[in-house]
């Protein structure tokens, strides 16, 4: 600062100290910082919602759905090939059929 | 891509508008908000909320205003916003230091340097940013837009919603306002 100027001179050299000011530049990333400040506001289901709206993990998660119903088809096809013994049923495992129940004998008189 | 696209399909919700838009003013509005709130940190803030707020609110921009104007307004209404946050804090801090209700210690913020003026100007400039916090809040608001923005009185006009007249009337008292701030400190230092 040059102190031999007059005060007047001062104040009006620093009112004009603005002269062929340039532009202050942002940050280059804003533009994810902002994605990331949009992201931190939304709520759960939202942010969900975005999440599965990304291609990438759709593909991933619509492929691992189709592998889960691959399984699941060909583990019930085998489960249907296995011969099963059949199951006794109660009457003949418990022998009720057929079963006689003998006539009350009345006493001799 | 002209305006009235990019306003469409930011209004549909396409992200690379949206990034077209935040590419395009980032700079317009962290300049803005840097002379208003004269810390980076807060600016760079700012920015970041500016542009949320400028997504959150696009459904409402009708087109009436250019999308820059809509932009410095939303730039000027958070600075605003933030100022006065600060100020609640600087007098609640002091009300608290009087009781002695807290022994925090009270940092003065330093002085605040724009990256953008010139180097010879540089002394210079501290100074007149300190008075330039001083002045009233619309009168603050015109000269950061004329003399930081580089902004002519009609785009002012426009931004501040008032007339030419008007927005000559705030320079020139933000002026006067300034002088007798800076002759007050050449007062005490020369």
């Amino acid at each position: 600062m040059n102190n031999r100027l007059s005060p007047a001179e001062q104040i009006e050299a620093t009112l004009n100290s603005l002269d062929g000011i340039e532009r202050a530049a942002a940050n280059p990333f804003l533009y994810t910082r902002v994605q990331a400040k949009l992201m931190a506001q939304l709520g759960p289901w939202e942010k969900a919602a975005r999440l599965l709206s990304k291609p990438a993990l759709a593909i991933c998660i619509v492929i691992l759905a189709m592998a889960t119903n691959l399984v699941v088809v060909s583990a019930q096809k085998n489960a249907k090939a296995v011969a099963t013994a059949p199951e006794p049923d109660f009457s003949s495992e418990f022998a009720t059929v057929n079963y006689a129940f003998a006539e009350p004998t009345k006493p001799a008189k | 891509m002209n305006e009235q696209e990019l306003t469409a399909r930011l209004q549909q919700g396409d992200q690379l508008a949206y990034k077209q838009l935040v590419d395009a003013w980032k700079d317009m509005v962290y300049n803005t908000a840097l002379g208003l709130v004269q810390n980076e940190m807060d600016a760079e803030d700012l920015v970041q909320d500016v542009f949320v707020k400028a997504w959150e609110s696009i459904g409402g921009f009708k087109g009436e205003s250019k999308l820059s104007t809509w932009l410095y307004r939303i730039t000027i209404t958070k600075s605003l916003d933030l100022l006065r946050s600060r100020k609640r804090k600087k007098r609640f801090a002091f009300v608290n230091s009087i009781f002695g209700l807290n022994n925090e210690l009270v940092i003065n913020p330093p002085d605040f340097l724009h990256p953008g003026v010139k180097a010879e100007n540089k002394e210079r400039s501290v100074e007149l940013f300190k008075a330039i916090d001083k002045l009233p809040q619309q009168q603050k608001v015109a000269f950061v837009l004329t003399r930081v923005e580089g902004l002519n009185h009609k785009a002012v006009s426009e931004i501040l919603n008032t007339s030419i007249p008007a927005v000559e009337s705030l320079l020139q008292r933000a002026r006067v306002n300034l002088k007798k701030e800076l002759e007050h400190f050449y007062r005490q230092h020369l």
